[in-house]
């Protein structure tokens, strides 16, 4: 594992992204976070340093509901350029759906570590970054 | 005992003679005596001693037939009691073993000592006999009538000139028996061309004062010609005079024609020869040896004039007939009678039938002189014989096939005859005598009365009408019968025969009944129409569907059932069955209807089916009321209607629901979290300062999280709102209101609004619904403007497949339908990073399409506008 730890969020709810930071501060994990309010954008981020893995996440919280592009369609893009990464990024699917549909589509990706219901307390955060 | 005072002696020589030749012998006994006196013909028939005593227990054994003995002794006893004369004919056996038939006549007198007497006479009719059983045996030419016409007697009283005759006599020439008939009558049916020598006869007689045997012909009522043979007595009285003849008329055609045959053996042989069926030949049993006409020579193939042993006469008889022919000529050897007989014979590889018959002669001592024969080639007869028998046999067939008898009613005498089958039928025994009683004494109890009726109905009218009957036998079976009847009637209108037959339909009863009973066990009502459209049998069910009785209805046209309007396809459609007679369903291409009683039409499925009688062809209708079905089927159509409805309903409400879902999960559950995380953070947190901006937002979440509340109270009422009111609403009036609303964005952006409402203006609808619809579509336009054009906005209505459609088209950023299709108008979905998309609008306006039933749709390409489409209701 390399330092400093490198946290992606991808939500385009700041008052999320908001809690997210700060427990991550309050934790006191040594870290650095990339932030995207879409999968667009951090798509577009991923695909820009593809060739340079030091810059990309070691975990990523994506959201499932954005718009531009949500969580899956993220997903299914990300899928195409997984193996070209040559680098080991955990997903977690973090949103507020209850959805069995939404759940079970998540974890039907392979990259998908985890699907995580809202709210993300700083226990499970503390947790996350341990598995690593 | 003396013997010379025995025989009666005293006869007229020439009687006597006569009496010889006819062998008729004379006979008296005395009652007091007990004694028998016979002349010398009777001792020669009986073949008794000359003088014999008849009463003797010794004489006795010479009659071998005890019965007929005793018979004529009790005759005899009898006549002298009663004073009544007897006729009688009587069997004997001879001693030497021979039958023969004695014909006896008896009648009571006194002689001049006061003694009673019977007298009478005794006559061999063995001859007579002998060809009678002959005819009746081979069933030849002789009818019955005839038989009994073979003797009669008549007595001839010269003082009164008139005639007393015996039952036969009278019975020929008809006149009742014991009418009083002058000579005229009597010899009334005389042949005309022997008339005048009978007369001539008669006259001779008179003067004679004897009866000389007469020959002539009669003719019968029938008209045929018969031989008279008439042997006649006369008696005088004490002084001498003429008093009367007694006669006896005898019928000897068969006899005659032989003695003429012989008599005119040369002109029969010519005859003979030409019809090439007669021959004729005689007989030595002694020295074997045969001689025979030149016909029979020729038929023989013999050469004429030669003599030849039997053998040879018989060679072409049939083989199998050989042995009866050889029994028959040593039968005629044996007894001296020639008993007629008939053979087959091969000639020329054809079987031809002949008939033999002729005589024997014998001399004084009863030795055989010769016989006679002649054989008769009776094909041609025999086979017209065989065919009448053979058309009696296929009728009686016929008959007993049918199960029909015949039977015929003489009202006259009363005699009723019935035919072979009809017997049969009844079970009795064939020709038991029958009466009108037997008929109706076999007729069911429950029928006599219909049945008497009908007869009775027949007398009056001389009309019948078949009646069909059950009938009773002996061993308690019941059969049904169909009795048909017509009468004969003569001038003057009198019924005098009535004739018919009747035929035992128990088994067309029977089948007929096995068939209504499967009529009524049918589950359908079944009409059975003959053709020409007659109902000809209906079951219950019909009856009760219908709503007529069977006798409103048998015999009827179908018509009576059928609504005139389907008459013009039903009479081809039953024609087109008619040439192709499958079972098949009735099909007039549209619902059929059949009509009750009372008019009322019942919706029904018809089966035609063919049934093949002996009259011809039935169709049997069966018919199901489907009232039930039709109105299954319209429940079940309504069912299904409503069930699309609610299927609708519940997929709105199921979409709607997963709205809700969505709404709860993500426009919820995530401000809820966010107020959690929020909190763990406060409670991190101990600075003032941060705290206070972390009281910020808390303030934006509690501010969306009251947003997305109001808004969700806002759509629940709205779906809510099925009995929202409508009013008219104009297009035209609310797209005003609206751009007044939004003049500060239109007047912002620039941009260009404008509508067309000239195919449709003024709808029933809600009318804050459509002022919502029209400013969040609008709104949306101008929000979500290209950067790069000013922003133009066409509203317009048109009316497409009866359905009003709005529609909203702009030329902004457009969507990618492709990604975002399938949640564009879902609570909080934002398409455009646009810092006021809050995705509410277009989840508020499909709420508010749909709650009023119609959809909302959307055209759009990425940077080149989009057009919503409202289909109305």
């Amino acid at each position: 594992m390399q330092s400093p730890f490198h946290l992606c969020i991808i939500d385009d709810d700041d008052i999320y992204r908001f809690t997210i930071i700060q427990s991550a501060k309050f934790l006191e994990i040594e870290h650095k976070t990339s932030v995207f309010v879409n999968g667009e954008d951090a798509l577009n981020f991923i695909l820009e340093n593809q060739n340079n893995p030091a810059a990309l996440p070691d975990i990523i919280l994506l959201d499932i509901d954005m718009p531009v592009m949500d969580g899956f369609q993220f997903l299914e893009e990300y899928k195409a350029i997984d193996p070209k990464i040559n680098r080991d990024i955990k997903i977690y699917m973090v949103s507020s759906s209850v959805d069995p549909e939404d759940i079970a589509k998540a974890k039907s990706y392979s990259m998908v570590v985890d699907y995580i219901s809202k709210p993300l307390t700083p226990e499970n955060l503390k947790q996350l970054v341990a598995d690593i | 005992m003396c013997i010379k005072d025995r025989p009666i002696e005293n006869i007229d020589n020439r009687i006597a003679d006569l009496n010889v030749i006819a062998r008729i012998g004379y006979w008296e006994f005395d009652v007091d005596s007990a004694r028998y006196r016979l002349d010398k013909v009777s001792y020669d028939i009986l073949q008794l001693p000359y003088g014999a005593a008849l009463e003797d227990r010794e004489t006795e054994t010479y009659c071998q037939n005890k019965e007929e003995w005793a018979l004529v002794n009790d005759l005899i006893a009898n006549t002298a009691k009663q004073k009544k004369p007897f006729h009688h004919e009587v069997e004997l056996e001879l001693p030497d073993g021979h039958h023969i038939w004695l014909l006896l006549i008896g009648k009571i007198n006194h002689d001049a000592d006061g003694n009673i007497k019977v007298s009478g006479m005794m006559q061999d009719i063995t001859h007579r006999k002998e060809f009678e059983t002959e005819l009746t045996q081979k069933n030849e030419l002789l009818n019955f009538t005839e038989n009994k016409a073979a003797l009669g007697h008549w007595k001839w009283d010269l003082k009164t000139d008139l005639v007393n005759c015996s039952k036969n006599i009278a019975r020929i020439i008809g006149v009742e028996y014991g009418t009083v008939i002058t000579i005229e009558e009597l010899i009334n049916g005389v042949h005309p061309e022997d008339f005048e020598l009978v007369r001539d006869h008669m006259a001779n007689a008179v003067k004679t004062k004897s009866f000389d045997p007469l020959f002539h012909r009669f003719l019968l009522d029938d008209g045929s010609e018969r031989i008279i043979e008439v042997l006649g007595e006369a008696v005088l009285d004490d002084s001498g005079e003429l008093v009367s003849f007694i006669c006896s008329s005898q019928d000897i055609t068969t006899r005659k024609q032989f003695e003429n045959e012989l008599i005119k053996k040369n002109q029969l042989f010519v005859v003979a020869q030409q019809r090439a069926k007669f021959g004729y030949w005689q007989w030595d049993p002694k020295t074997d040896s045969v001689s025979c006409s030149e016909n029979m020579s020729r038929l023989l193939r013999i050469e004429e004039n030669t003599i030849f042993p039997i053998k040879d006469l018989i060679k072409d008889v049939h083989p199998k007939d050989m042995d009866y022919v050889r029994s028959c000529l040593d039968n005629i050897v044996k007894t001296k009678i020639f008993n007629g007989f008939s053979h087959r014979i091969v000639l020329n590889d054809e079987i031809r039938y002949v008939k033999v018959y002729g005589k024997v002669n014998t001399d004084l001592n009863d030795e055989i002189l010769n016989i006679l024969g002649v054989s008769q080639d009776v094909t041609e007869q025999k086979k017209s014989e065989n065919e009448l028998l053979s058309r009696n046999q296929l009728l009686g067939f016929a008959e007993q096939i049918s199960k029909i008898g015949n039977w015929q009613w003489n009202m006259t005498t009363n005699i009723i005859k019935w035919s072979t089958n009809l017997y049969r039928i009844f079970e009795i025994e064939e020709n038991s005598e029958i009466h009108f009683d037997t008929y109706f004494g076999y007729v069911h109890p429950d029928d006599k009365e219909m049945v008497r009726a009908r007869i009775n109905s027949l007398a009056e009218n001389k009309n019948f009408e078949s009646v069909i009957h059950r009938i009773v036998l002996d061993n308690g079976t019941i059969k049904v019968v169909e009795l048909l009847a017509t009468v004969n009637l003569d001038d003057s209108n009198n019924i005098i025969e009535m004739l018919g037959t009747l035929q035992d339909v128990s088994e067309q009863r029977s089948e007929e009944i096995k068939f209504k009973g499967l009529l009524e066990s049918a589950p359908n009502a079944t009409l059975i129409v003959a053709e020409g459209d007659t109902i000809q049998m209906i079951n219950k069910q019909a009856e009760h569907l219908f709503g007529y009785s069977p006798e409103e209805l048998l015999g009827k046209k179908l018509g009576i059932l059928v609504p005139s309007r389907f008459e013009e396809q039903r009479i081809p459609q039953q024609k087109k069955f008619l040439e192709n007679p499958v079972v098949q369903e009735m099909d007039l291409g549209e619902d059929f209807f059949m009509k009750h009683k009372s008019g009322k039409e019942i919706p029904v499925k018809v089966t035609l089916g063919l049934l093949e009688i002996d009259k011809g062809m039935l169709i049997s209708m069966a018919v199901r009321d489907i009232t039930t079905e039709k109105l299954a089927e319209r429940k079940i159509l309504k069912a299904k209607e409503d069930l699309e409805t609610l299927t609708r309903e519940l997929t709105a409400q199921n979409l709607q629901l997963a709205d809700f879902t969505q709404i709860t999960s993500h426009n919820l559950r995530a401000p809820v979290s966010n107020l959690n995380s929020l909190l763990d953070i406060y409670k991190m947190m101990d600075d003032e300062e941060e705290r206070k901006e972390l009281f910020k937002k808390f303030e934006t979440v509690i501010a969306h999280l009251t947003l997305t509340l109001n808004t969700l109270i806002n759509a629940l009422s709205t779906k809510s709102s099925t009995s929202v009111e409508c009013h008219e609403v104009s297009f035209s009036e609310t797209f005003k209101k609206t751009k007044e609303i939004l003049t500060a964005e239109i007047t912002r952006t620039k941009a260009i609004v404008k509508s067309d409402f000239s195919k449709v203006d003024v709808i029933q609808y809600h009318n804050i619904y459509l002022e919502s619809i029209f400013q969040n579509l609008i709104g949306n336009a101008l929000k979500y403007k290209s950067p790069k054009r000013i922003p133009q906005i066409e509203v317009s209505s048109e009316i497409h497949k009866g359905k009003v459609l709005l529609k909203f088209k702009d030329n902004g950023l457009g969507i990618d339908l492709a990604r975002h299709g399938n949640k564009i108008f879902g609570l909080n979905k934002v398409f455009h990073n646009h810092p006021d998309a809050k995705g509410i609008g277009l989840f508020m306006t499909k709420t508010q399409v749909e709650s009023m039933g119609g959809k909302i749709s959307v055209l759009s390409k990425v940077d080149e506008g989009s057009t919503f489409i409202i289909s109305f209701k």
